[in-house]
């Protein structure tokens, strides 16, 4: 029985304990990938939707960004996901971006164009909520809404630079990463940014 | 943080920061269950294609296989190229053989001949041996003279 053992496909094969490492290296590789994109999705998403101002398509965009990361930088080293993944971000939003200006270019010259325009915004989504609020949730709601009508009148430089170094958390040199520019630029666009918001939002925050 | 900013500067980013994170940390279960939804399907499609290393251990695990299986076509390859010589040389030989045979058939010495060659071959003519000494004596002693 023993010798008939040995004899069972798999059972001596050289390869069974690479394979089985390699698993278990996969699955460690996923878990690593799942626990970081659980950690960023939502700034990701609040990212995208300051930029591209609409729910669906941020949720879009970080999908997509999501599979891109996993699909082609999922052996690079942890530790360099996050000025990739936001990258990537940034790429999504844009393609997002040029998907619009496109179908407006088309819808503008049909004549049913501007029926279709209207799901940008879709009216139930963008109406405020009938709930009463407290007073200091409703001021926080306010100052929150001017911040993102302000992040997004910036140009999308100073916007990426200020949201990276603000919000998602990149250092500098990450940031520059992310962005594809030198440390010097991200620390000008992140200036200026930062500048313009305080000129614009000066009211909140008295 | 600290690239020529003044402490009213850091105090406004400060703010900022909160209030996007308690934006991002607010968000409705409806955009946080689609989120979820879109890090498992990434996820998902990583780990069907079985990661980057599973895919090169199938790769690595069909390659005796594989090796296996180009040493057979390239056997049948090269024995097609080269069956319509020897087809031609065994049709050549059954043919020769069977004129041999037929020679063989119609010459009647020749196949008693082959016949006790084959039986030579097995049995020893102990008849005509005996044949063979009684005539050489009968000619020593003068029988039939």
């Amino acid at each position: 029985m023993n010798a008939f053992a040995t004899l069972l496909p798999g059972a001596n094969s050289p390869f069974r304990p690479r394979n089985t490492a390699l698993q278990e290296s996969t699955q460690q590789e996923t878990r690593s990938m799942e626990n970081f994109l659980a950690a960023v999705e939502r700034k990701a998403f609040r990212i995208a939707q300051i930029a591209l101002r609409h729910e669906d398509d941020a949720l879009d965009a970080v999908q997509d960004a999501m599979l891109r990361l996993v699909k082609n930088y999922a052996r690079r080293p942890s530790a360099e996901w996050p000025p990739l993944f936001y990258r990537i971000l940034e790429n999504c939003v844009r393609d997002v971006q040029r998907r619009r200006t496109v179908r407006a270019r088309v819808l503008s010259w049909l004549p049913w164009g501007s029926a279709d325009d209207e799901e940008f915004a879709d009216p139930l989504e963008q109406a405020p909520d009938p709930a009463p609020q407290p007073p200091a949730q409703a001021q926080t709601a306010e100052t929150m809404q001017a911040l993102e009508v302000a992040l997004a009148a910036l140009p999308p430089r100073q916007r990426q630079a200020f949201l990276l170094r603000n919000f998602a958390g990149l250092d500098v040199a990450s940031t520059a990463h992310a962005m594809g520019c030198s440390e010097g630029s991200v620390k000008t666009h992140h200036f200026r940014a930062l500048r313009t918001l305080r000129a614009r939002l000066g009211e909140y925050w008295t | 943080m600290n690239e020529d900013l003044d402490p009213a500067d850091l105090e406004f980013a400060r703010r900022t920061r909160a209030l996007l994170e308690d934006s991002a940390a607010s968000l409705p279960a409806r955009t946080r269950s689609r989120l979820t939804r879109a890090r498992h399907a990434a996820l998902a499609r990583y780990s069907a294609a079985g990661g980057t290393r599973a895919g090169a251990a199938s790769w690595q695990r069909w390659l005796p296989a594989g090796a296996i299986s180009a040493a057979v076509l390239v056997a049948l390859l090269t024995q097609g190229t080269q069956r319509p010589f020897p087809r031609a040389m065994q049709a050549s030989a059954q043919t020769a053989a069977s004129g041999d045979d037929l020679e063989l058939l119609a010459d009647r010495d020749a196949l008693e001949l082959a016949q006790d060659q084959d039986g030579a071959a097995t049995d020893v003519d102990y008849e005509f041996y005996g044949w063979a000494v009684g005539a050489a004596n009968d000619a020593d002693s003068g029988v039939g003279t």
